[in-house]
This record gives C-alpha cells, sequence and structure tokens, in this order.
C-alpha cells in the first residue's frame, strides 16, 4: 500500500513537473462548441471577429450581438448555435464567460499588445497556428516561453529592452 | 503528517493543478459581451458606417466607446468624401441619441395633429397598416418618400406598382428635378453629371452653390481644394454668378452678382461669344440645342445687372482655359424659367469642349444594383401631383392611405400647396419617422426608424462623385428602440399584404436583398474576380464599400431638340405690392429641416450672417435705411402665399431689392430644439412651378417688407446682458425678442 502511495505520488510528481514545463496544455472547455475551420471555411477574416488586434492590445472577441447578427439566420438549427443565441436572447444581457486558449501568467508581468505585432507584418497564425484546421483553438506555440518571444524579436530587429514588454 | 499522507496529499493536489494547466483561476477567464463593445472598458474602437443624413452618403467611421457612439469621422478609403465629414454628419450623433426621438411604434390617441400618442406593438402597428391598405382601392394610396436613387427607391416603386397604385413621389429640393431635366436637354444624359473640378483650371458655376448644402458638400468642397492647391504651379480659378452671396460665392475667386432669374441670358451671351472661336462641330451641336441668336453681350449686361466689360472677359477666359467647366443649377434651377437657365449653362459645355475631358463634364456613374428590382416602366408620380390630390383638387383621385417614410411633405413643401389643410380628408396617414416633425404630428401611425448607425445599410449616393459607388455598412451601435430601416419596415408590411404583393418581396430584411443583389450582379461589380460573394461583402464592409475604378465613359454631347430659351422669370405678387424679389436657399446648418432639431447646429453660426438658434433675413443696406430697418429688427414678411415673422440681418452683399431667408426653420412640431425657433419660408412660398418640369420654383416669390419692432438675433462674436451682474459670452443666449437693450453689445 505505500509503495503504492509512493508510486502515485512519483508518477504524479513527474506529470505535475512535465506539465509545467515544455508541453504545451489541452484546449481549455469552452461553454460553446466553437468551430474556428467552419468559420474560416466561410471566408470570415481573423479580424472580422477579433477587431482590436489591429488597432488595441487585446485582439478581443466579438460581442455576442455581431455573433448573432449573423447566427440570427445562418446554420440556426446547428446545436451550439441553438446554445448560444439561447443565451444571447434569454440570457438577460448575461455576458459568456470563455477560457483563454493563450494565456500569459500575471506573474509573468507582461504587457503583451496586440497591435504592433500585427502593424509589424506578423501573420496570425504565426503565433497561432494554423487556425483554420482547428475547431476550437488551442495553442500551438508556448506563448508564455520568453525566449521564442525573443528569437523572433532578434531576428526581425525589434527592441528586446525588458520594458518593452514587461511591466 | 506523515509521508505517506503528504504524498497522497500532494498528488491529489499536483492532479488538480494538471487539469488547470497550471494557471492560476482568474487569468484563464475572458468574457464576450452582450453589447457590441471592444473588450475592455473604456477602451474605443472605430467602425465604419455611412451618413445617410442627406443625399450624398458620406462614408464614416465611429468611435465607440463601451457600446456608445461617440464621435464620427470621415472615411479616407471612400471616395464620396475621403475622410471629410459636414457639420450635419457629425450632428448625427445628436439624432442618435436625441431626447425627443420616437423609439416605440405609437398610435394616435386624440384629434389628428393635437400630437397625443400612445406606444402600441410592432406587430398591431403592422397589422394596422396592412388592413388600412386592404381596406381601400389601390388608386387611393399615395406614397411619399426621401430615397429617390438607390435600392430603397426601386423598393418604394416596386411596392406601388404590385399593390396597382399610383407610383410613389419622392421629396427632394425641386432644383434637383429641374437639373436633371436641363442635363437630359442639353448633354444628353440620364441623370445630372459629374463635375471634375479637381482636374479643372476653371470653374464657372452659374447659381450652383457647390460648397454649400448642394449635392455632395463634401465631395465638391474637396475637390475645390484640390483644384486650388493640390496640383503644383496650378491653381484652378473658381467664378460664382449667384443672385446671393452663398458660401461658394464668398469662396469663389470672383463672385458676379447677377440679378436673380437671368442666369440663362448670361449664359446664353456667353455662349454667343464662344461660338466664334469654336470647332465646327461643337458649334453645330450647341446650335440645335439654341438654335437662336444668342444675346449680345451688351444686352445680358443690362439684363443681369452685371458689367459689359466682365461678360466678355469671363467668355475670354473659358475660351482661352485648358480645362475650363460650367456647372448649372441651385438658385438658377429655382426660377421660373430655371430649366432654360441650367441648361444654357451646362450647353457650354459643348462649346468648350469639355464632355468627358479630365477636368470637364462626366456621365453619372451608377453600379446598377437597384436596376433588377425596379418594375419595368417606373416613372415616379411628381409631388405636385400628390399635392394636387392630397388638397383634393378637381379630376384628382384622393388619397385614402398616405404612407410618408422618412420625409416632412407638410414642413418642406410650398405653403401655397395647401398641404396641411387636406390631411384631414385622408383617412389613414402612416408615418415611418423617427421624430414628432410637421407630418409625423397628422399621423395614425408612427412607425420609428433606425438611424443609420443601428442598422445594416447599403447605400449608393444620390449624386454621382464620378467612378460609382456603393456604401455597405452593419450597424455600429445596438438599436436604441424598435426602429429599422425604412426598407425592412416596407418588407415587413408587404411579406404581410394578400398575393400578389408578397411573394414580390422575397428578402427578409434589407440586407438579405443587399447580399442577394450584390451576389447576382457579382461579376459586374469591381474588384470581384475570383471572389464569392460572401467574401466580396466582407471585403466591402471592412473598407466601407464597393468602389468603382473609373470615371464613367462619357461620350460628347449629342442634343436631340432645342431647349427653351430663358425667357424672364416669373413672380408671384405684383411688383408695386410686394417689392422684394425672395431667395429662399439652404444653409450649410439645417439643410432642408433635417438639423433644426438638433443643437450643434441650431448653435453653429451660419458662416455668412453669423446667426444661431434661429433664422433670419438677409437685407441690404440700402433697403433697410429706406425701410428703417436696424440689424436684429423683428420684420412681418408677406407674400401672396403667406405670413412670417423673422429677423432682420442687414448684409452689404445683399443685392437691393432681393431678400434671402434660409430653409429648415420655423417648426410648429419637431422635437424641444427645433420648435418654435425661426419661421418657415416656405410658407411664404407659392404654387408656382418651374417651366417644363413639376418642380415647385422656389424662387418665384415677391414679399413686402414690415418692420414690427426691435429685436435681438445671437450672432457669433457678441455678448448680451443676462440679469443684472452676467454678461453671457458669445455662443448661447435666451429666445427672448422682447429684449430692448443693447448696452452690453461688443
Amino acid at each position: 500500500m505505500g509503495r503504492r502511495v509512493a508510486a502515485i505520488g512519483i508518477v504524479a510528481v513527474a506529470v505535475v513537473l512535465a506539465g509545467c514545463s515544455d508541453q504545451l496544455p489541452p484546449p481549455p472547455p469552452q461553454p460553446i462548441a466553437f468551430n474556428h475551420s467552419v468559420h474560416i471555411q466561410n471566408e470570415i477574416e481573423c479580424t472580422r471577429c477579433h477587431e482590436g488586434v489591429a488597432t488595441q492590445a487585446q485582439a478581443g472577441l466579438p460581442a455576442m450581438a455581431a455573433c448573432a447578427s449573423c447566427h440570427r439566420r445562418q446554420a440556426a438549427d446547428h446545436p451550439a448555435v441553438q446554445a448560444f443565441m439561447e443565451q444571447y436572447a434569454n440570457g438577460n444581457g448575461e455576458p459568456m464567460v470563455w477560457r483563454k486558449a493563450h494565456v500569459l501568467p500575471t506573474s509573468a508581468m507582461v504587457q503583451f499588445k496586440h497591435s504592433p505585432h500585427i502593424r509589424a507584418g506578423v501573420e496570425c497564425s504565426t503565433c497561432h497556428g494554423d487556425v483554420a484546421q482547428m475547431t476550437v483553438a488551442q495553442q500551438v506555440v508556448d506563448v508564455a516561453n520568453m525566449g521564442w518571444c525573443l528569437d523572433c524579436h532578434r531576428e526581425q530587429g525589434a527592441s528586446i529592452d525588458c520594458l518593452t514588454c514587461h511591466h | 503528517m506523515r509521508r505517506r499522507d503528504f504524498l497522497k496529499a500532494s498528488s491529489v493536489g499536483a492532479g488538480v493543478t494538471i487539469l488547470e494547466g497550471c494557471r492560476a483561476p482568474e487569468e484563464q477567464f475572458i468574457v464576450q459581451r452582450v453589447r457590441q463593445t471592444p473588450e475592455l472598458p473604456g477602451q474605443s474602437a472605430w467602425r465604419l458606417g455611412v451618413c445617410r443624413q442627406c443625399a450624398a452618403g458620406c462614408g464614416i467611421q465611429v468611435r465607440v466607446v463601451d457600446g456608445d457612439a461617440k464621435k464620427i469621422e470621415g472615411n479616407t478609403s471612400h471616395p464620396v468624401n475621403r475622410g471629410g465629414v459636414c457639420a450635419l454628419g457629425h450632428s448625427l450623433l445628436q439624432e442618435l441619441y436625441h431626447p425627443d426621438r420616437i423609439l416605440q411604434a405609437q398610435r394616435r390617441t386624440g384629434d389628428r395633429g393635437a400630437g397625443t400618442f400612445e406606444v402600441m406593438p410592432w406587430d398591431d402597428a403592422i397589422a394596422q397598416v396592412v388592413t388600412a391598405i386592404g381596406a381601400v382601392p389601390s388608386t387611393g394610396i399615395a406614397i411619399v418618400a426621401s430615397d429617390r436613387t438607390g435600392l430603397t427607391g426601386a423598393l418604394w416603386r416596386r411596392f406601388a406598382a404590385a399593390l396597382g397604385a399610383p407610383a410613389p413621389s419622392f421629396l427632394e429640393a425641386p432644383e434637383l428635378e429641374v437639373e436633371r431635366r436641363a442635363a437630359q436637354l442639353a448633354l444628353g444624359m440620364t441623370d445630372y453629371p459629374y463635375f471634375d473640378i479637381a482636374r479643372s483650371d476653371l470653374v464657372l458655376s452659374i447659381g450652383a452653390p457647390l460648397l454649400d448644402r448642394w449635392r455632395s458638400p463634401v465631395h465638391y468642397t474637396r475637390a475645390f481644394a484640390d483644384m486650388r492647391r493640390a496640383r503644383p504651379t496650378r491653381r484652378g480659378r473658381l467664378i460664382q454668378a449667384e443672385a446671393r452671396m452663398s458660401l461658394s460665392a464668398a469662396n469663389a475667386d470672383e463672385w458676379l452678382p447677377i440679378r436673380p432669374g437671368t442666369e440663362g441670358v448670361l449664359a446664353r451671351a456667353i455662349g454667343g461669344i464662344l461660338l466664334e472661336s469654336a470647332g465646327a462641330d461643337a458649334a453645330r451641336r450647341y446650335r440645335i440645342l439654341f438654335p437662336g441668336d444668342a444675346p449680345t453681350a451688351a444686352a445680358a449686361a443690362a439684363a443681369c445687372d452685371l458689367p459689359e466689360a466682365s461678360i466678355v472677359r469671363v467668355a475670354e477666359e473659358l475660351a482661352g482655359s485648358e480645362a475650363p467647366v460650367v456647372i448649372g443649377g441651385g438658385s438658377a434651377a429655382a426660377h421660373t424659367n430655371g430649366l432654360a437657365n441650367v441648361a444654357a449653362a451646362l450647353g457650354l459645355n459643348i462649346l468648350l469642349g469639355s464632355v468627358g475631358r479630365e477636368g470637364g463634364v462626366y456621365a453619372p456613374a451608377s453600379l446598377g444594383l437597384a436596376r433588377a428590382i425596379e418594375p419595368a416602366g417606373a416613372t415616379d408620380t411628381p409631388i405636385a401631383d400628390l399635392a394636387a390630390r392630397i388638397r383634393g383638387d378637381a379630376g384628382a383621385e384622393p388619397v385614402d392611405v398616405l404612407i410618408v417614410a422618412d420625409a416632412d411633405p407638410v414642413h418642406a413643401l410650398a405653403g401655397g400647396w395647401r398641404i396641411r389643410e387636406g390631411l384631414a380628408r385622408i383617412g389613414t396617414i402612416v408615418a415611418l419617422g423617427s421624430f414628432r416633425d410637421e407630418t409625423v404630428l397628422h399621423a395614425d401611425v408612427v412607425l420609428p426608424l433606425a438611424t443609420e448607425l443601428e442598422r445594416f445599410e447599403g447605400y449608393e449616393p444620390a449624386t454621382a462623385v464620378g467612378s460609382g459607388a456603393f456604401s455597405v455598412s452593419e450597424p455600429v451601435v445596438e438599436p436604441l428602440g424598435e426602429g429599422l430601416h425604412p426598407a425592412d419596415i416596407l418588407l415587413e408590411i408587404a411579406r404581410e399584404l394578400p398575393e400578389p404583393v408578397a411573394s414580390r418581396f422575397p428578402w427578409a430584411d434589407y440586407e438579405a436583398l443587399v447580399r442577394a443583389r450584390i451576389g447576382e450582379d457579382l461579376s459586374n461589380l469591381p474588384g470581384s474576380q475570383g471572389a464569392t460573394a460572401t467574401a466580396y461583402v466582407s471585403g466591402a464592409v471592412e473598407r466601407g464599400g464597393i468602389f468603382g475604378e473609373a470615371l464613367a465613359a462619357t461620350t460628347a454631347a449629342n442634343p436631340r431638340a432645342a431647349a427653351p430659351e430663358p425667357a424672364a422669370a416669373v413672380l408671384e405678387g405684383g411688383e408695386g405690392e410686394y417689392r422684394f424679389v425672395l431667395l429662399p436657399f439652404e444653409s450649410v446648418k439645417t439643410a432642408e429641416g433635417r438639423g433644426a432639431n438638433r443643437p450643434w447646429l441650431q448653435e453653429h453660426p451660419d458662416p455668412m450672417s453669423t446667426v444661431m438658434w434661429n433664422a433670419w433675413l438677409e437685407i441690404s443696406p440700402a433697403d433697410a435705411s429706406e425701410l428703417g430697418i436696424e440689424d436684429d429688427d423683428l420684420l412681418r414678411v408677406d407674400s401672396p402665399a403667406g405670413s412670417i415673422e423673422v429677423h432682420a440681418v442687414i448684409d452689404p452683399a445683399v443685392r437691393p431689392g432681393v431678400v434671402s431667408i434660409p430653409l429648415g426653420h420655423g417648426f410648429a412640431s419637431n422635437g424641444r430644439y427645433a420648435q418654435g425657433r425661426g419661421a418657415n419660408v416656405m410658407a411664404l412660398i407659392g404654387s408656382t412651378l418651374v417651366e417644363g418640369t413639376s418642380a415647385s420654383a422656389r424662387a418665384s416669390t415677391r414679399v413686402r417688407i414690415t418692420r414690427l419692432g426691435e429685436g435681438e438675433l445671437v450672432r457669433f462674436g457678441r455678448r448680451y446682458q443676462g440679469g443684472e451682474e452676467e454678461v453671457i459670452p458669445v455662443g448661447w443666449a435666451p429666445m427672448d425678442t422682447t429684449r430692448p437693450s443693447r448696452e452690453a453689445r461688443v
């Protein structure tokens, strides 16, 4: 019994250590099974929904009203669409709460801004992967790995000063 | 704790942490708000939209913070305005958030015109309209709307045709109809042309105030700036021949203060001089248009009250310029001889060879999206005929159901047409409108409208701006009320009507119609190669619209028939009793009345007279001193058709014998900021039409002026005595015309 517990313990610690390092986390569970690839197949550009990306720090999510403006009619019989429209129409203004696929821990004190990257011509897929192949959004690049950011900054001649990215 | 328990506990704890991916819980969530707003409070986003405050249809961008529209600027990519916005466009925010805006469907409760309404469910309102339409013979239906061109106008025509009702009437400045007819006559064009003044080096505008509220003010203002300054070493000139010193005349290089109604004589005289040096083909074509002898420069000088030397010099300048162009319209079109005046002006372009040439005149370009839904053989009912029906003239079909869509004919039409009296005879009046203006006041059912920021918009500018454009925009803010796009309301009504009407309107809403039309015409639209309809519309939304690539191909004008020779302008009212010629004009503040209920525009000083918060009458110093009138005095102005009271502005740029009053004031009803302010000059205008057209001749009235007493006008740059200790600096003063003291004026 004791050995078994110890074994579980060692495995658990190992898994913990593994999970906290290079392994990318699985896509987080979302309130609605949003399918990126279907939307991209319908020729909706990234910036159509994530419109803050070129002008603001946050890429942002579209307001529920923006989704509703199409989904009032489009794919209205799809269960995910119905669940969404149910919340939109009858939710008393309650916002939909999603989980971020790309998280920068606050302990890192990073102020990541999308707009300078877009202005510099960085493609969405560079950091977010081939979203057209994804249903739920998931991380493909470890955005919490500072070395990965610095490599590109060095290559492109962008600032590597600490205060550029950190508070 | 024992070691095994510690390991147990830590393994369980670690397991939980793995499942959360090593993140602290509060970092993982991202909130999607219900309303249209960027993610973080206080952050702003700029969204593209279309301004529909006038027919120009400029592309705008709107700053939105927390779901509220905060500021309007121009869309720099849009060919109509290229980033500019006029005062009326900026004031769109005050329409959106106006405290007097009607947000829900309403029905009348008291007597018609008493202004008592109660809220009713939207579906009941639609049902009431449908019932009313069904209960009367289709010949008894009358429709008046404001969107003559484009998809909405086509939908109204289709609606009337499907019902078997008379074709709709469209409320617009009557001069626009005259200008269109003249362009057909003189240049063979289907609509009023586009003037490429940016690349011209000499522009002669006969009557057309291109920098005021005429056609596409922002576009032409920018083009005027380009004409002057955009080309190194080449500075264009503007010569403005206009009876009144408008903003355009004030900005022109030369103002010819022509006697009102004689614009055609000037144009013909210039034509006579140009004929001498014109090419044989141009001369031949011009003579088809004007076979008679042109007046001599001396005769024109006498008729127009201009120096003969000026007339000759202008003609010589035109002949000697590389890229001259002549524009005609505006006040020249407002007299009984307006058609002849404008045709004579436009005809000069034939002699100058400026048709289809850089810096000249171009045929109006259209992307043609409305064509497929127009009913065959569609012609509109002239608004004069509609007025005859409403008045109950003999031989005119009575009106049982009147549908008014986003227009205020009671205020905007000539008093001499007596629209208001005729309303009592109409069975049901349905108004699509957002304010209780003078027409909505008399409605039985009111269906509110969404502003252009709250609705999907697809709009083609009514005035050509060269290369054709169709603006497309998604809603910028959430709708404040129940209101919809007027076309959406039309579609809702049409769908409830029995066959054969309902099936003629298969679109779910206006957005579906616009998308369908773009999809069907895709191969003809610019930049559509290889794109699907969905992607193309997405691209249009992101850019602000579908923009044509080149000026319309324009062939030389080939007149088929002679235009009327400019005869003397006829005026209502004998010269003995009614001494002054009245020139109404659209000021940049209120336009035809749309801006009157917005405090920003009321506060906006008129560029020429600096008057704020009121209407005014411009009179020359000579006439004023003869009548004992001083600045700001209250006057009574009488014409054969009516009478108003208005304050005087003494202006040395006014021709003796002529007075001018701006349109768009004097609302008996239109919200708290417009009500009771100023006077409605249209009450003075009689029923005379421009010859050869069905348009009202707005400058065909003589008036008599009587001084009533001292008064006070708020003018930019003055200070007013508020109370004993209080001096109110410029910009605001109470609407109190009985105040006697002027001591505090600076």
